[in-house]
């Protein structure tokens, strides 16, 4: 009882930790990019100097847009949690002819690590099949203001920007090439691994708390079952939040040789992505210790006589 | 200290059946053999009223207070609940 009731209170602790601090920190803001879509309905018999400005301005913007949308493509994908594979077509350098580099149908195969986020002073882009990144170096600092130039490195591993149309994507990924054969070997691991625990979760997170509803609705409120599964749900809750952080710091560290220091685990903003997860284990742990003071009070009234 | 039920001792002196003491208080037999046994974590004011009534007898004479040596000595065992994981 005592283990059982250390390690609920330090579970309770730390959801509640995390909730307070997705409280302070805030939800994470999406990168919406504007674009004028109005310049894309041109009157093409017009061609004075105003126009030719704007259809090549409007061609630049396609062609920004073409590539944009390739750097956050992820492709075909398996996750499980923050760890996944992904198969993407090879860079197309959008607006060049295809003999300058571009591959067209050949797929490239990644590792691929989600959490991450690029500096502010940062941009990645593919040049020649090749990642690179440019990057602000400082100069110098004086008190008021900062000098940098731009520099342009290669690196060994592809980052995928968050795309903004999509709710989940919050963040960014970093991708780790891989074999063909890795990549297959992986994808099926990957696809029995989240079967197994999707069902784990289905019937411990969902099948057993209604199977408490339907205790309750029964008149057997307080009884050792229904605590039972409000606690190890609560648990599994707490488990499917934390366990992918940690994975990220795991893996993190296993990669962080290979990444630039201006793209970053976006930590603790995953933890607290996770929010609701914890918010949910914290009622259930709560919920658990209810109706284990009921289940243990209902037991002394029965033993009185 | 705890407290050992007296209830076989006074059904002995009175010549009553445990049966006839269920019929007489209204309790039931398990839960009377259980108070008599020491299975039984505590009694109500009026379980115990109703018990006295039909002994003829006082409180005082179906509980009383031993020491643990002596309870373990007559009973065999630590009192009920002191034996057990309140947990599980």
């Amino acid at each position: 009882m005592k283990k059982n009731t250390i390690a609920d209170n330090s579970l309770m602790i730390i959801a509640l930790a995390v909730i307070i601090m997705s409280l302070l920190v805030g939800t994470p803001l999406g990168n919406d990019r504007h674009t004028d879509y109005n310049l894309r309905h041109l009157d093409e018999r017009d061609d004075s100097i105003v126009n030719q400005y704007r259809t090549i301005k409007d061609s630049m913007e396609m062609i920004e847009d073409c590539e944009e949308a390739q750097l956050s493509n992820l492709g075909n994908s398996n996750f499980i949690g923050p760890v996944g594979v992904s198969k993407i077509p090879a860079f197309i350098s959008c607006g060049l002819p295809p003999e300058t580099g571009n591959q067209g149908t050949v797929n490239a195969h990644y590792l691929a690590f989600s959490g991450y986020s690029i500096s502010g002073t940062s941009a990645f882009f593919i040049d020649r099949n090749k990642y690179m990144i440019k990057y602000a170096k400082e100069d110098y600092k004086s008190d008021s203001e900062q000098h940098s130039h731009y520099e342009t490195k290669e690196i060994p591993v592809r980052y995928i920007k968050p795309d903004p149309t999509l709710y989940s994507s919050a963040y960014g990924f970093v991708l780790v090439p891989i074999t063909k054969q890795a990549y297959s070997t992986l994808r099926i691991i990957l696809i029995v691994v989240g079967i197994a625990l999707a069902l784990l979760g289905l019937y411990y997170a969902i099948i057993r708390p209604l199977q408490t509803i339907v205790n309750i609705s029964k008149g057997r409120v307080f009884g050792y079952q229904n605590t039972r599964n409000l606690r190890v749900a609560g648990r599994l809750f707490i488990a499917f939040a934390i366990i992918p952080v940690l994975l990220q710091l795991i893996f993190y560290n296993m990669i962080s040789k290979q990444i630039p220091p201006e793209i970053s685990l976006a930590f603790p903003r995953v933890l607290v992505e996770n929010r609701v997860s914890f918010i949910v284990a914290f009622i259930m742990l709560v919920l658990a210790k209810a109706f284990e003071k009921g289940h243990k009070i209902q037991k002394e009234n029965s033993s009185i006589i | 200290m705890p407290i050992l039920v007296n209830l076989d001792v006074m059904l002995a002196k009175r010549k009553m059946s445990l049966s006839e003491l269920s019929e007489a208080t209204g309790i039931t037999i398990a839960n009377l053999s259980r108070l008599k046994n020491g299975r039984s974590k505590g009694i109500r004011f009026s379980s115990l009223h109703k018990i006295c009534i039909a002994l003829e007898c006082m409180p005082g004479d179906i509980l009383e207070q031993v020491t643990m040596e002596q309870y373990v000595k007559l009973m065999g065992r630590l009192p009920f609940g002191d034996d057990e994981d309140d947990d599980e």
